[in-house]
C-alpha cells in the first residue's frame, strides 16, 4: 500500500504511543524514546517517499523502531542503574499531577525490568501493543512457534513477578 | 488472581505514553519532514492504472537494460533505415524496386493531411508527381502499355480528388479553390505538351502509349477548367449578392492572371447553359 502525506500522519497519532513505549520500555530514557520515536517515523517516510510499498504499517514501524533501539544499544551504553530509576521518576503522564499513575508507572517498569529481556520483547508486544504472534515474528526476525514458545515461557514469568509483586 | 494482576498492569503499562505536547510537536516536525521529502512518484503513481503501474514496476524498470534498450535500439535503427528508404525511394519510376514504397509513404502523407485545402494542395502535387514519372518513363523508351495503365489509373485518382477536395472547401474559401484549381489546369496543360513533344519523338510501343495517357490528361484538363469555372462563378455570385460594385474588381489566381468580370461572364454562361 502506499500512503499519502495524510494517511501517514493519521499512522503518527495512531502509533506513536504504541511505538514510544516499545522504545521506552527498551532503553528506559523517556528522552530517548522520544527521539527514537521521531526517528522512526521519519525513517519510515523517508522508505514511503521513495516510492515503496508497505504491507503492514504498523509492524514496519515496530521492526524499523527495534533496529533503531539495536543500533543505538551498540553505540553506546550509558544506561546506569540509578539513571533508569532517575528516569522513572520522570515519567509524563497525560494527567501529569495525577501522582498515583506516576506510582503505577513506576510499578510496571519494575515489574518489566524483571523479566528476562528475551521474553520482554513478546510479552509488551503481544499484551500491551496488542500485536499478533506472526507480527511480533516477522518484527523480532524468528519464527512464529519460537515467538509462541516466547510468550509461554514470558507469561509464566511476569505471573512469578506479579505474585511476588503483589504479596511484598 | 494473577488475571486481575495482569490485568491491571496491562492497563498501567499502556498508560505510559506521549503527552498531548510531546505528540503534537511530534507530528508537526514529521509534517515539516513529509513536506521536504515528499513522496518523488506521489501523482504520477495515484494517477497511473494498475496495468501501467505494472508494466512501468515490471517491464520498464526491471528489465531496462535487458528487454528495453534492444528493443528501443531495434525502433531507432528501423526508423533510420525506414526513413532511409523513403527518402531514396522518391525519385523511383514504376517498375524500380522502390516504387511501392513511393505509393505507400504518399498514402501515409494523405492520411495525415486533415485540412480539404492541404488535401487538395497534396492531391495536386501527386497528380502532377504521375504524369512526371510518365514523362521520365517516355523520355527512356520505358512506358509499356502495363505501367501506362498503372500511372492513368493513379492519376486520374488523384486528380479526381482535387476536383473533389476544391469543391469541398470552395465554399469556405473560394479564392484558394479557384486557385487550386487553375494551378492544376496550368500543371495539366505544360505536362500536356512535355508528354505531346516526347511522342512526336518517340518510335515504337512508347508513342501509342504517351497518345493514350495524353487523351486522360485531356479530359481531365477540361474537368479542372470547368471545375475552375463553376468555383470562381460561384464565388463572384456570392461577392455580388454581398455588394455590386465588387463584381469587377481584378482578382489575381494563382499563375493566372484572370479578369474576374470576364470570368463570372463564362461562368454565368456556363451555368445558365448560354
Amino acid at each position: 500500500m502506499k500512503y499519502t502525506a495524510k494517511e501517514y500522519s493519521k499512522a503518527y497519532d495512531d502509533f506513536a504511543d504504541a511505538i514510544f513505549r516499545h522504545c521506552y520500555f527498551r532503553v528506559f530514557n523517556q528522552d530517548k524514546a522520544r527521539d527514537l520515536t521521531q526517528e522512526t517515523f521519519t525513517k519510515v517516510w523517508s522508505y514511503i517517499s521513495k516510492g515503496n510499498d508497505i504491507d503492514n504499517l504498523r509492524a514496519f514501524l515496530y521492526k524499523t523502531a527495534t533496529n533503531l533501539i539495536i543500533d543505538d544499544s551498540r553505540k553506546k551504553k550509558e544506561s546506569s542503574l540509578d539513571q533508569l530509576q532517575e528516569d522513572g521518576m520522570e515519567l509524563q503522564y497525560d494527567h501529569q499531577t495525577n501522582i498515583e499513575s506516576k506510582i503505577e508507572a513506576t510499578r510496571v517498569l519494575k515489574i518489566i525490568k524483571q523479566i528476562d529481556e528475551k521474553y520482554r520483547d513478546v510479552v509488551i508486544m503481544r499484551y500491551i501493543d496488542d500485536l499478533k504472534p506472526e507480527e511480533i515474528a516477522e518484527i523480532i526476525r524468528e519464527t512464529p512457534n519460537n515467538v509462541s514458545v516466547r510468550l509461554n515461557r514470558g507469561i509464566k514469568k511476569v505471573r512469578e513477578i506479579l505474585l511476588q509483586d503483589n504479596v511484598q | 488472581m494473577f488475571n486481575n494482576l495482569f490485568k491491571q498492569f496491562i492497563k498501567e503499562s499502556k498508560q505510559i505514553k506521549l503527552t498531548k505536547e510531546q505528540k503534537s510537536q511530534g507530528c508537526e516536525q514529521l509534517l515539516n519532514f513529509i513536506n521536504a521529502n515528499p513522496v518523488r512518484t506521489d501523482l504520477t503513481v495515484r494517477h497511473r492504472g494498475l496495468w501501467s503501474n505494472i508494466l512501468i514496476n515490471n517491464f520498464l524498470i526491471a528489465n531496462w537494460r535487458t528487454k528495453l534498450m534492444p528493443a528501443l535500439l531495434t525502433i531507432i535503427l528501423t526508423l533510420a533505415v525506414t526513413g532511409g528508404v523513403t527518402v531514396a525511394s522518391q525519385g523511383a519510376v514504376p517498375g524500380d524496386t522502390l516504387y511501392p514504397v513511393k505509393i505507400k509513404s504518399e498514402e501515409v502523407r494523405s492520411s495525415l493531411t486533415f485540412s480539404a485545402q492541404s488535401r487538395a494542395e497534396l492531391e495536386t502535387k501527386l497528380a502532377h508527381e504521375r504524369l512526371k514519372e510518365a514523362e521520365e518513363l517516355s523520355a527512356e523508351s520505358r512506358l509499356d502499355e502495363y505501367i501506362r495503365i498503372q500511372l492513368e489509373e493513379n492519376f486520374e485518382k488523384h486528380a479526381n480528388r482535387v476536383q473533389q477536395r476544391t469543391n469541398e472547401f470552395s465554399e469556405v474559401d473560394a479564392k484558394a479553390a479557384a486557385s487550386i484549381s487553375s494551378n492544376f489546369e496550368v500543371s495539366l496543360k505544360a505536362h500536356d505538351r512535355i508528354l505531346t513533344k516526347l511522342a512526336e519523338n518517340r518510335n515504337g510501343t512508347t508513342a501509342p502509349q504517351i497518345n493514350k495517357l495524353l487523351l486522360k490528361i485531356r479530359a481531365q484538363t477540361k474537368n479542372a477548367n470547368q471545375n475552375k469555372l463553376l468555383i470562381q462563378s460561384r464565388k463572384n455570385l456570392n461577392l455580388e449578392i454581398k455588394s455590386d460594385s465588387n463584381i469587377n474588381s481584378n482578382t489575381e489566381i494563382g499563375d493566372e492572371k484572370v479578369n474576374t468580370s470576364n470570368q463570372i461572364k463564362g461562368g454565368l454562361k456556363v451555368r445558365l447553359g448560354l
